[in-house]
């Protein structure tokens, strides 16, 4: 019966959502700054975009609804900065993603003092770190 | 210029809103990691710092918030601050974030953690051309 169908919304964890449109926010156009006068990049390159929203969407697929929230920068060359973080535990972790395949990425992890970081790292890598970044056991 | 006591509070203005964290609220090691320059072609030598929170945005297109941190934060580091102008301050001996990126991430965090907010204009930013569309 029509009258008792229901829409069924299909269910987003909100954070994978939230950390998307953040990513989205660094291609957004400021009116206050111009790229001439400024003697730095302002916006991402799209290399650093299309490859960011890819290892998101990759991450997303995996995790589901461990996927944390996090927030991204732009990295001064034009790249971007993924970065996840979780102040009870002192921990966070960092993925560069370079502004063109002629640079190399990388994965920054850290807990307290103690941080590594790993040159290109393999998806599978980023993927254990975020489990690692709410594990209260090491 | 006189050298700059460790009790000398150094201030920084907020360039980029990401560099506070949107979730904690807290600065992000971004803020301290030497940028590319793209007309030089060439990472920046130093941060740029002044002693009056003014002094740090007044000639910026937009700026976001002023941080601050002491002379002495920065000289625990292993870092240094030399006052080359009357309103600047350069932070100098950062690691190369190309070629010491683990380091310049590990400074760039520790003096992040020291550093506080001085003011948060980060929905309200500051503007030198005020346009009516914001």
């Amino acid at each position: 019966m029509i009258g008792q169908l229901e829409i069924t919304k299909l269910s987003v964890n909100p954070n994978f959502e939230v950390t998307l449109e953040r990513l989205y926010e660094l291609k957004e156009i400021d009116a206050d700054l111009d790229e001439d006068e400024e003697d730095e990049v302002l916006y991402p390159s799209d290399y650093a975009f299309s490859v960011s929203i890819e290892l998101l969407t990759q991450l997303y697929k995996r995790l589901g609804e461990s996927f944390p929230r996090g927030f991204s920068s732009l990295e001064s060359r034009g790249g971007i900065n993924l970065i996840w973080t979780e102040q009870e535990l002192d921990k966070e972790v960092r993925i560069k993603v370079p502004v063109s395949p002629q640079f190399q990425g990388s994965l920054y992890y850290r807990k307290g003092d103690d941080s590594e970081l790993i040159k290109n790292p393999c998806l599978d890598q980023v993927y254990q770190y975020l489990l690692w970044l709410k594990n209260t056991y090491n | 210029m006189n050298q700059l006591s460790n009790a000398t509070i150094l201030y920084r203005a907020i360039t980029k809103k990401r560099w506070i964290n949107p979730d904690t609220k807290t600065i992000d090691a971004e803020a301290f990691i030497l940028r590319f320059l793209e007309r030089k072609g060439e990472y920046e030598k130093a941060l740029s710092a002044a002693l009056k929170p003014e002094q740090t945005y007044n000639r910026l297109s937009k700026c976001f918030g002023v941080i601050y941190f002491t002379v002495g934060d920065v000289r625990e580091l292993g870092l240094d601050a030399i006052q080359d102008k009357v309103d600047h301050v350069s932070i100098i001996n950062l690691p190369d974030p190309e070629t010491h990126e683990k380091e310049a991430i590990d400074i760039a965090v520790k003096l992040a953690r020291k550093a506080q907010l001085y003011c948060d204009w980060l929905e309200n930013p500051y503007r030198k051309y005020p346009h009516s569309s914001s």
